[in-house]
């Protein structure tokens, strides 16, 4: 599905890794939410057939507790169900949960749970199942890495077997997303140990889809479930092949082996008469690229340097060089589809003038052979990024261009992922990096901007530092009132924007493609997978005709 | 040749733990953890969640701590669990040995089919226009690259001409195909690996028999046999190629790693499910336990292969006899 978008191998910097979590709306205190429309009525216009998908790589535990890979992602979000969702324009809605109150200025939320909803196995879904998953995630000896969110947790209760009563010790505003995690069934892994479970491999959800075989490396299967809470799904099956080669994968879509790919900008210019079967989609993805800098290094504290640097930067040149025109010019740490995003905020221009007359400012004037200089040092530093991300390094060498042109001289260096990591960013030793940052869909940067977290292995590893920002930042986790926190958000857009610790390059778009004779997908903030359970085929396109 | 067996296999116990040392302290040297690629840069894990990810593993002991008890379980023929998915690695091998067992034999098959004939016949039309042709033809087979031939063939046989599946083993439908359509389909997968990893592997043995054929052909016994008048035929398949091919037995010997290890590069482009993309997705994701358990695998089968190959040089070799 359309959740994952790019699955790099080498790992992207992700805020979240994981397909199913979504965006963050905002509700003001001790109001009850609403699901949505409680019992939908079925919205397929036919049902039958199979949608075929496709993935680099196998996944690894179907079970969204240990799933950490792109691939388990997939198949959970259509297996299980949080207790809340995001929907099309990124809004938290229920799921599980019928509706919900956040009461006490924050610090307690209550969970109204959907009645009557039965897991795969045919058991019934009681409140005992969100608390063995909260359970299990704070549990030290389950490999989970999602405990963080959870930990914030003073008590769970669940008063009787539709409501569930978290008390935090600290009012959190992100927690709400965290409860979009999938919920597990405390019957099927009360016994045996968790880690190594046979349910991992044999997951029974609640979700829209049920499991029915995985063959390791080939496929995984997943059926329709007829009793699903929202009403059945339209597509009788689901089937995920693993293709590892990304030129294979494109040669099975132009064979109609496969029903949908995203695409890399290359492959969606491709001929024209090969994408008649498929309908194609753009959408900008929940991700930025930027140009990071070291704020410890002496070269790059004095802001006049970084705007000089921003202003020798022409974006659109990289985007149409990188992205072949596939993405937008940043201007700060939220994506334009986040309501996070303050529009308002002015890019810095290309202006190859304006960036030496500000160098010059800052003391650095041409030398002998025109590179800039200072008390007899030229202007030089080390750019790097990781090895196996081709974006990153043709824009690392227009920005090395590019700055060549207004005398600094920049060596550009590619490393393997684990050392350049470990090595030079959790060590501080680094001048500056192309790197990008995959985005969840609250806007809650605490880790990547907030002072008290530049140390070894945390995030701010530029060492950014605003007490303004960290008060925000603080403030914005506090509060669970939308308007307060898109003017909080929208502040901290600005002033991260002002201060310069990145230079933000680009948002690049999400390029999908489904196969025609599919009928239900449609962009929206949240992408396009966002209603997949009423995708449909009518009954004669259908490819696919399967007994059961 | 019992006490000679005997005293092999017993020499194999310290080069196979001398191996095995070596590759856990390179493994170790790699920078990376296998919790890395699950925790590095995702901001919803927190430093303390990493650690405990660590401590769970049972990374933040020396190594030399993990290689004692990694050793003791595999004295007990524990292989252990896979970081990846918590499986036990002899099932995660079990499960992809078959798959390519089964490429390997037909594409082993098919070259020995081919390279004897054509190292035969380079060999007799020596210097001809034929042996030249020949050899251009395997070397061309053993320099191009695996996936530049494979997605060419994919493009000419699965999209142009729509004769055969692009990728995998199995068609969508497989279970519900009938036991022949069952093969059918598998060959129709297989036939495009088979020929490619074939193709790739002519020149090696070609070669041997040519060069082998070659020296036998001057031998007093062949001239002895030309001498009696027998026909030409009789002189070339009876009496030299049967010579021509002993070392040829050494070589099948020494491929019995190969046959279990698999081709990381094809599997990759073929979407097949064996052995080699098991390997190479574990040295990616550090995955420790099954990189030693397909490195001890393929070291005892190259120790193994070694010496069936010894064996049965002497078993067809009259002359070579080991004490």
């Amino acid at each position: 599905m359309t959740s994952k978008v790019g699955i790099p191998l080498t790992p992207t910097l992700s805020l979240m890794g994981r397909g199913g979590m979504t965006s963050a709306f905002i509700f003001a205190f001790s109001t009850v939410f609403a699901a949505s429309p409680a019992v939908s009525t079925p919205q397929c216009t036919s049902t039958g057939d199979t949608y075929v998908d496709a993935s680099i790589g196998d996944a690894s535990f179907l079970n969204p507790i240990l799933a950490t890979d792109s691939a388990s992602g997939d198949i959970v979000g259509l297996v299980y169900n949080g207790l809340l969702k995001y929907d099309k324009d990124l809004h938290l809605v229920g799921s599980l949960a019928e509706s919900w109150e956040v009461k006490d200025g924050g610090l307690r939320i209550v969970f109204h749970l959907r009645k009557g909803v039965r897991w795969h196995d045919g058991e019934t879904f009681t409140s005992k199942d969100v608390k063995f998953t909260y359970e299990k995630l704070v549990d030290p000896g389950v490999r989970t890495p999602y405990g963080a969110d959870f930990t914030l947790i003073k008590s769970l209760k669940t008063p009787d077997s539709r409501t569930v009563e978290v008390l935090y010790k600290q009012p959190f505003a992100p927690a709400l997303e965290s409860w979009t995690m999938g919920i597990i069934p405390e019957h099927v892994f009360r016994n045996g140990d968790f880690n190594s479970h046979p349910a991992n491999r044999h997951p029974i959800g609640t979700g829209p889809f049920k499991f029915l075989e995985w063959k390791t490396d080939e496929k995984i299967v997943l059926v329709e479930n007829p009793d699903y809470f929202e009403g059945r799904p339209c597509l009788d099956r689901y089937i995920y092949r693993i293709i590892p080669d990304e030129s294979v994968q494109f040669l099975e879509l132009r064979q109609e082996g496969i029903d949908s790919m995203t695409l890399t900008p290359d492959q969606y210019n491709a001929y024209p008469e090969f994408f008649e079967r498929y309908n194609k989609f753009r959408y900008p993805a929940f991700m930025y690229t930027y140009l990071g800098f070291n704020l410890k290094k002496g070269l790059f504290k004095d802001k006049r340097v970084r705007l000089a640097i921003a202003h020798a930067m022409n974006k659109e040149e990289i985007i149409k060089g990188v992205l072949l025109g596939f993405g937008r010019a940043a201007t700060g740490p939220y994506p334009p589809s986040s309501w996070a995003f303050d529009p308002t905020v002015k890019d810095v221009s290309y202006d190859p003038a304006a960036a030496k007359a500000l160098l010059a400012e800052a003391g650095w004037k041409p030398g002998k052979d025109g590179w800039l200089e200072r008390d007899g040092r030229i202007f030089e530093f080390t750019l790097m990024t990781n090895q196996g991300n081709k974006l990153r390094e043709l824009t690392g060498q227009i920005v090395q261009n590019r700055l060549a042109q207004v005398g600094i001289r920049v060596k550009f260096k590619i490393l393997e992922w684990s050392s350049f990591i470990h090595d030079y960013i959790d060590k501080k030793d680094f001048d500056a990096v192309i790197l990008g940052w995959t985005l969840g869909r609250d806007p809650d940067q605490y880790t990547i901007w907030h002072s008290d977290q530049i140390g070894e292995g945390q995030y701010n590893f530029v060492s950014y530092s605003n007490p303004e920002v960290d008060r925000l930042l603080e403030a914005g986790r506090r509060t669970y009132d939308l308007k307060t926190r898109e003017k909080i958000y929208h502040k901290i857009h600005r002033l991260i924007a002002d201060d310069l610790p990145y230079v933000f390059l680009y948002y690049p778009e999400a390029l999908p493609v489904t196969h025609k004779r599919i009928r239900g997908p449609e962009v929206a903030p949240a992408g396009i997978g966002w209603n997949f359970q009423y995708w449909s085929v009518p009954k004669n396109l259908q490819r696919y005709k399967m007994s059961f | 040749m019992l006490s000679y067996t005997l005293k092999r296999l017993g020499f194999s116990i310290p080069i196979l733990f001398g191996i095995t040392l070596i590759t856990f302290g390179v493994m170790h040297l790699a920078p990376g953890r296998p919790t890395d690629a699950l925790t590095d840069m995702n901001v919803k894990v927190t430093a303390q969640a990493r650690q405990r990810l660590v401590t769970l593993y049972g990374l933040d002991k020396p190594w030399t701590v993990q290689y004692g008890e990694w050793l003791k379980r595999l004295a007990r023929l524990d292989f252990g669990r896979s970081f990846r998915d918590n499986r036990p690695v002899i099932s995660k091998i079990a499960e992809r040995l078959p798959a390519t067992l089964l490429l390997n034999v037909c594409s082993l098959g098919l070259v020995l089919l081919i390279a004897i004939p054509l190292g035969v016949l380079s060999a007799v039309r020596r210097d001809s226009w034929v042996d030249k042709t020949l050899t251009v033809f395997v070397f061309a087979g053993y320099s191009v690259p695996t996936f530049w031939l494979a997605l060419l063939l994919m493009i000419g046989f699965g999209i142009k001409l729509g004769w055969l599946p692009i990728s995998g083993l199995h068609s969508l439908n497989f279970e519900e195909l009938s036991r022949i359509g069952q093969w059918a389909d598998m060959a129709r997968h297989l036939a495009l690996p088979v020929f490619v990893t074939a193709f790739t592997g002519l020149a090696g043995i070609s070669r041997y028999v040519r060069n082998e054929m070659l020296e036998v052909v001057h031998q007093d016994y062949i001239r002895a046999a030309r001498a009696r008048g027998l026909s030409e035929t009789r002189v070339i398949f009876k009496h030299a190629l049967g010579n021509a091919l002993i070392p040829v037995v050494t070589l099948l010997g020494l491929s019995l790693p190969d046959m279990i290890g698999g081709g990381f590069i094809f599997e990759t482009i073929f979407a097949y499910p064996g052995m080699g993309r098991l390997g190479y997705e574990a040295v990616m994701s550090r995955d420790y336990p099954v990189i030693m358990g397909v490195g001890v695998i393929a070291a005892a089968l190259t120790l193994l292969g070694n010496l069936i190959a010894d064996l049965t040089y002497a078993w067809v070799d009259p002359r070579v006899r080991y004490q």
